[in-house]
């Protein structure tokens, strides 16, 4: 067995045993005259970045069937001496080969012949392609059950392999491969919106033998008489009349995840079975909840590390702290592979360098520790980068990536470790129940802000059929539940750090919190419960609401020993059941945030955020004296028992401590 | 009209930051009543406010009158929408055929928005006239230049440039979108090989 040279660690990338951490920027070479290549490079090492990505799409060089063209007719399509210069600046690089690469490019980076293949296509529920309608091309939208793709993708990456080889590590620059890119039904997470294709409902029959292992076992489970998992046709919408019916519709909910699993361990295979040194990466779009799972897709063979995209409005804390504190507690390193930095055209709007600096600090504060800033340099179709297309630095953008990326390396913040002891577990299971709850699932018909079709309102196709199952009172499948909103508002209010996660965190993970808050409703699956059964009996604090499950994932009655599990239906039980301490470090107002990193018993990292629109004058009370060293918008000072310090509306304050006031 | 490989470059960052907010003036977000039916009944209606709204009629009865009552009730109100599933089905089923894929994306989309209006089971009832969206605006422009040109298109809020962006104009398709992104417009017109048309419009205060 051969040496492992690169690997994933907690705090960033270990090559040849040393570590370093993951900070990267994106550059399209493609997009970018090739005279200015080594400007733009050079302006990005300025800046303080040792690692570049890029994506090498598949429609830019095979632009006809089984024509390539790597610079020989056009110079910027020259990937060999792209990687070369980036080798010689000793950059590490990050590659993405796709096939689907978004990248704002007309058919999302397929080449036209693969789009136009009806055999490749998703279907709808009435037989159709399935449109997106972008502002380049209104196109359809591919499978990623179509064994077609898949054959036609191969070919593609065997061509670029020998160029890829011949920079991956350690003689060249490459550390890093992408698994495809945001593969989840190009943002079409609905339940019934596709697919119907032939290839879909062939793997959907196939995953159903797997599961049920035998007719026999289904018709027991759906109460009905199959002959053969030919027999079965998907749901086109939602049409239970008993409770007993739900498995079926659940089983395409699972179908949904088992399609986009099966394409990420496709594309994760063919990558190993490159032999590549390089470790292997994917991102998800913006999915916490079904179809997607980022620790099921991590834990794929050969998969690294998996992480969740940020485009976060300028002042946004709550869906950041929510995908943050997901990826802290489910991935090995929490690493976001896209952070917007400048804008798509479509979008309507840039952030401000203010804006962008809260975003990326306050993801780092919530326990962000690798991060790829998507777009380093302008490029077509995005703006507003700190380096322009052509190689000059973009104020206010450039500096405020220079002075952040110092404030990084420095402070060696990769080093230091956020360890919450609280935990909130959401019900993936709710998650499936809501979407499949639907009537209709009507394809959108806008892509941002230039195309703007007919929307039709999700609440109209909900279906009113009462199966006697408790539905969260949030309707959306899109991952919010009542109940785990009003726990996360108590955490906060508290000053409580916490993280998020759901059923497919590991056993050995779920143990390392000292206290678990899971939302439970009339249905909770066996093997889950038994997990969770086993926390709470090997002393973990289990804390339910807003119900106790009494059925199986089958609509079984069941019994479950839940004796040592803590039911809370409301903020006054939370309030019995918690403990009124306040954490170490505090503040009174509730609109400022606190989190401590820690690097050792003696070094610590104190994170204070804003989330308000007003400048504000914090006092940070706690006991006994600390020395303060500002590291990010704050002087050096030694306070005892508390600290008053001064905070801009939407900023984040970073200090280093030593308690005891050394 | 817009090229399917068109390029985006030379993006100033807070000109072109204005640009979600031009597209909100040109066509504002309106308040609608979406109201599905069976054959019979009303179903379920809601708003685009996601207000569920309890109407209790006979799919029949939802007519222009119907209509013009609900705007004298709600003077928020300018659109109200009444379909059956079977319809948007169908809708659906015709919009995404083979054919649509071969269109420009602002033909797409008007195709898909007037479809809507003669699609049969569905109803649209308008207080006032729809208004067009904006790249049909820029295509009524574009129609009125040369076919080989460049457009400056400024917007001006009184004496003030709110919004600028240059088209270049090939077969009277936009192969090219920018900003001056810092360039003075004398040398930027200099560099150009084709005429150039400014259009500028006064946007209301």
């Amino acid at each position: 067995m051969g040496q492992i040279m690169i690997q994933i660690t907690k705090n960033g990338v270990s090559i040849e045993g040393k570590e370093i951490p993951l900070y990267s920027g994106a550059v399209h070479y493609w997009r970018i005259a090739r005279e200015h290549w080594g400007d733009v490079l050079d302006r990005i090492k300025e800046m303080g970045f040792n690692i570049i990505e890029t994506y090498i799409p598949w429609s830019v060089h095979e632009y006809e069937e089984g024509k390539y063209d790597f610079g020989e007719m056009v110079p910027e399509k020259d990937l060999d001496y792209f990687l070369s210069m980036c080798g010689q600046r000793g950059l590490k690089i990050l590659v993405r080969p796709g096939p689907h690469i978004n990248a704002e490019m007309t058919y999302f980076g397929f080449p036209e012949w693969i789009i136009m293949d009806e055999e490749i296509q998703a279907r709808s529920p009435m037989g159709t392609a399935v449109v997106y309608p972008f502002v380049a091309r209104p196109f359809p939208i591919p499978s990623y059950a179509s064994k077609k793709l898949f054959e036609k993708f191969t070919v593609y990456y065997e061509r670029i392999l020998p160029i890829l080889k011949k920079h991956d590590h350690p003689d060249g620059g490459i550390i890093g491969i992408q698994a495809d890119n945001e593969m989840c039904y190009f943002f079409r997470d609905s339940a019934y919106t596709l697919d119907y294709c032939e290839d879909a409902v062939k793997q959907y029959r196939e995953m159903l033998s797997l599961k049920y292992k035998g007719i026999v076992n289904l018709n027991e489970v759906y109460c009905s008489s199959h002959s053969g998992f030919d027999d079965i046709y998907p749901p086109t919408q939602f049409g239970a009349q008993v409770k007993e019916d739900l498995p079926y519709y659940l089983d395409w909910a699972e179908y949904k995840e088992y399609q986009v699993l099966g394409g990420l361990e496709f594309f994760t295979d063919l990558i190993r079975k490159s032999k590549m040194n390089a470790f292997v990466f994917h991102n998800c779009a913006y999915q916490n909840y079904t179809p997607i799972s980022l620790q099921r897709s991590e834990a794929i063979p050969g998969m690294d590390i998996v992480g969740i995209d940020a485009y976060p409005k300028g002042g946004d804390s709550a869906i950041l702290r929510e995908r943050i504190r997901y990826m802290a507690s489910g991935s090995i390193l929490p690493f976001v592979p896209e952070f917007g930095s400048g804008s798509y055209f479509d979008r309507g709007y840039a952030l401000s360098a203010d804006q962008e600096e809260y975003g990326y600090l306050y993801a780092f504060m919530n326990g962000m520790k690798a991060v790829n800033f998507y777009m380093l340099a302008d490029r077509d179709r995005w703006f507003a980068c700190p380096v322009t297309n052509d190689g000059k630095e973009r104020e206010p953008y450039y500096s405020m990536f220079r002075k952040m990326m110092n404030m990084l390396n420095s402070s060696k913040l990769a080093e230091y470790q956020r360890k919450p002891k609280v935990l909130l577990y959401k019900n993936y299971g709710m998650g499936r129940l809501k979407q499949i709850y639907s009537l209709f699932d009507p394809n959108q018909l806008q892509s941002n802000c230039l195309i703007q079709g007919p929307e039709f309102p999700r609440e109209l196709f909900i279906s009113d059929m009462d199966l006697g199952v408790t539905m969260d009172a949030d309707h959306s499948h899109w991952g919010k539940e009542e109940w785990i909103d009003m726990v996360s508002d108590y955490l906060l209010q508290k000053g409580i750090d916490y993280n998020i996660s759901d059923r497919y965190l590991s056993e050995e993970a779920l143990m390392e919190y000292s206290v678990v808050f899971a939302s439970m409703y009339d249905f909770l699956d066996e093997k889950e419960a038994m997990k969770l059964g086993k926390y709470a009996r090997n002393g973990g604090k289990l804390i339910v609401g807003p119900k106790l499950p009494v059925y199986n994932e089958y609509f079984r009655k069941y019994e479950i020993d839940t004796s040592l599990w803590h039911c809370a239906r409301d903020v006054d039980s939370l309030a019995g059941i918690i403990p009124d301490k306040k954490p170490f470090y505090w503040v009174e107002d509730p609109e400022i945030e606190i989190i401590i990193h820690h690097q050792d018993a003696v070094n610590e990292i104190l994170f204070m955020a804003n989330t308000s629109g007003k400048d504000k004058a914090v006092t940070v009370n706690f006991e006994g004296s600390a020395a303060f060293y500002g590291l990010w918008r704050t002087s050096d000072s030694i306070a005892d028992n508390k600290l008053v310090a001064p905070i801009q509306a939407y900023t984040v304050c970073i200090w280093k401590v030593a308690r005891g006031g050394k | 009209m817009i090229e399917k490989d068109f390029k985006t470059e030379n993006l100033d960052p807070v000109v072109w930051s204005r640009l979600g907010e031009l597209l909100q003036i040109a066509a504002p977000a309106v308040k609608k009543l979406h109201i599905l039916t069976d054959q019979h009944r009303v179903v379920k209606a809601c708003d685009t406010c996601h207000q569920m709204i309890d109407i209790n009629m006979n799919a029949e009865e939802l007519n222009e009158d119907f209509a013009n009552t609900l705007f004298s009730k709600d003077k928020s109100l300018e659109e109200v929408w009444v379909y059956t599933l079977e319809a948007l089905r169908d809708y659906y089923t015709v919009i995404q055929k083979r054919e649509n894929y071969e269109r420009d994306s602002d033909h797409y989309l008007s195709y898909i928005e007037s479809y809507i209006e003669q699609c049969p089971g569905i109803h649209i009832f308008r207080r006032n006239t729809k208004k067009k969206n904006a790249l049909i605006i820029l295509e009524d422009i574009i129609q009125k230049l040369p076919p080989e040109s460049v457009l400056l298109l400024q917007f001006r809020l009184e004496d003030i440039e709110y919004f600028h962006t240059i088209l270049t104009i090939k077969n009277s398709r936009i192969i090219q979108v920018e900003t001056l992104d810092g360039r003075s417009l004398y040398d930027f017109e200099k560099s150009l090989e084709l005429p150039l048309y400014l259009w500028s419009i006064k946007l209301a205060k």
